[in-house]
């Protein structure tokens, strides 16, 4: 919701300049095989907001849409810290949470402390529902599988294209990071994909050269914002205790950030390698 | 008998969604029966059907109420997550409902130029929104359903029947961000059921203008922490404005 691009008919704290004061929320998100959690904690500080909610005639709102699920549901508090469960069967790839102070009530001659000089002198008539206060919004991927997540396939697959022979392609636009085969190497691709064994070699010369372009571009632009692959890494980075000492922003941590996401791909396909030539006729 | 819902690998689909995009590859889809790889047919065990035949559609009436109580029925307790699940409804469009989509859908009625969208539009959803979804007619069925059913009710489809009166409510109401939330859907259907007169004539018109008052509404009040109640009073303070609206629209399709 592009919420600070909004002109209101009153003035709401969070917009612009329009109230001194502060509201943020502090929102940790724990994903589940069965549901989703959200741990939350509202910060306010403007008097007559706080009154307004201790007399039951704002709350809070945190708002959950799920675009592709046709979810969206508004969860109320009056309380600062509080949790929200969700089904997990509920939502699908990008979750969007929003976080409002809205009046309950109809509310006349409404002033609200540290309101801009601009309205001052001026009351308004606020109705049930109208927004009174924005504090942010947080996106968090739910993916349907919680292992599945984790695993490459979440964020990455492999297709062909037309030509019989040539380099090996990457496309950043979908939903997934797209390796591009051409049609020789797709074919050779398709006849071993199963052989469980070869998975480390896969990972190493296929999938780690594709993450390591996805997470150049990820520090380059947020252009794919809003693709479920950058949110599936740019959850990680922020998530995965054992990504927290690499910063994306350091070009010499991108391929070490590469290298904990696929588990070290190079150990593993040398290890692959050698039992494959101490065993030349193993089928995994 | 319930069996597993068969699907199309999505490597498959996308193969055919390319062959569409940058061969116009169309031929496929004027023929009795379509041709797949079966190798490509999956099962999905989350979900399971008797794959219930749908009602053909003859001139002048699509029958899409009484389908989308069959699919819906059919697949009652399929969870939200599994229904984006874009690879059952294109193994449904493809070979379960091939022949209910070629009467539904007739490519041959399109100019050849505009054939491939027009197959990507409805045979498949190209990518996953609720637009795409809405313009997939069984996956349509299924969601149009699914967010008006109401068990509360004397008749649970009481909604559905309203919503199924006008292509305005699958198009531009259920996509659109206001119609995600269900308690606005369900008011909004309401309060056309229960005020008849004032939509008894200039329909879609005077539901447009709901809708987009409310849109504008919306804008600072945020409509889903509102009762249904509550939602219907704000629609009740448009009444003199609803009747004023006198046009009447073409519908598209």
């Amino acid at each position: 919701m592009k919420i600070n691009s909004l002109s209101f008919p009153h003035p709401v704290l969070g917009i612009s300049d329009d109230v001194s004061g502060n509201y943020s929320v502090e929102c940790q998100v724990e994903l589940g095989r069965e549901t989703a959690t959200l741990h939350i904690k509202q910060m306010l500080s403007n008097k007559t907001l706080e009154v307004l909610i201790l007399d039951k005639k704002a709350v809070f709102n945190v708002e959950v849409h799920c675009r592709q699920s046709f979810y969206r549901n508004s969860f109320l508090f009056y309380e600062k810290k509080h949790g929200i469960s969700i089904a997990a069967s509920d939502l699908l790839n990008n979750v969007e949470v929003n976080f409002f102070v809205n009046a309950i009530s109809d509310i006349t001659n409404y002033c609200i402390q540290g309101s801009n000089t601009d309205y001052h002198g001026y009351s308004f008539e606020i109705t049930n529902g109208d927004i009174l206060a924005y504090g942010g919004s947080v996106n968090f991927p739910a993916e349907k599988d919680w292992q599945a997540f984790m695993a490459v396939t979440s964020f990455m697959e492999i297709r062909e294209y037309e030509a019989n022979e040539g380099p090996v392609l990457y496309e950043l636009t979908q939903e997934k990071v797209v390796i591009q085969l051409p049609k020789k190497d797709y074919e050779k691709y398709n006849t071993v994909r199963t052989a469980q064994y070869l998975y480390p070699i896969f990972h190493s010369s296929i999938a780690y050269p594709a993450l390591l372009f996805a997470l150049t571009n990820m520090k380059r632009t947020d252009e794919y914002g809003s693709s479920s692959w950058y949110l599936n890494l740019q959850w990680r980075l922020e998530h995965e205790p054992e990504l927290g000492r690499y910063d994306i922003d350091r070009i010499d941590d991108i391929p070490k950030i590469a290298q904990v996401i696929l588990q070290n791909p190079t150990e593993r396909s040398l290890n692959a390698m050698e039992k494959i030539r101490r065993n030349p006729g193993m089928e995994e | 008998m319930q069996d597993y819902q068969h699907i199309f690998r999505s490597t498959y689909i996308e193969r055919l969604k390319r062959e569409l995009k940058t061969q116009n590859r169309y031929e496929p889809y004027l023929a009795e029966k379509y041709d797949f790889d079966s190798s490509e047919v999956i099962d999905k065990t989350t979900v399971k059907t008797d794959y219930p035949e749908l009602i053909m559609p003859v001139e002048g009436n699509n029958y899409d109420l009484e389908n989308a109580k069959i699919i819906f029925e059919a697949y009652k307790s399929m969870r939200p997550v599994d229904a984006t699940d874009i690879r059952i409804w294109t193994y449904l469009s493809h070979v379960t409902y091939w022949k209910y989509m070629r009467i539904r859908r007739s490519v041959e009625k399109q100019a050849a130029e505009k054939r491939a969208s027009y197959i990507l539009n409805h045979w498949f959803i190209d990518s996953l929104s609720p637009g795409n979804i809405m313009r997939h007619d069984i996956a349509m069925f299924w969601w149009a359903v699914n967010m008006t059913y109401d068990e509360s009710r004397k008749n649970p489809y009481e909604l559905t029947e309203e919503l199924f009166t006008m292509l305005d409510y699958t198009r531009h109401l259920l996509p659109g961000i206001q119609g995600r939330n269900i308690n606005f859907t369900h008011a909004l259907l309401e309060f056309v059921i229960e005020n008849g007169g004032l939509f008894s004539k200039h329909k879609e018109s005077r539901v447009r203008f709901l809708m987009r008052k409310a849109n504008y509404l919306a804008g600072y009040k945020n409509f889903n922490l509102l009762e249904k109640k509550e939602i219907k009073e704000i629609f009740g303070n448009y009444k003199d404005e609803v009747l004023q609206v006198i046009e009447d629209l073409k519908e598209e399709d």
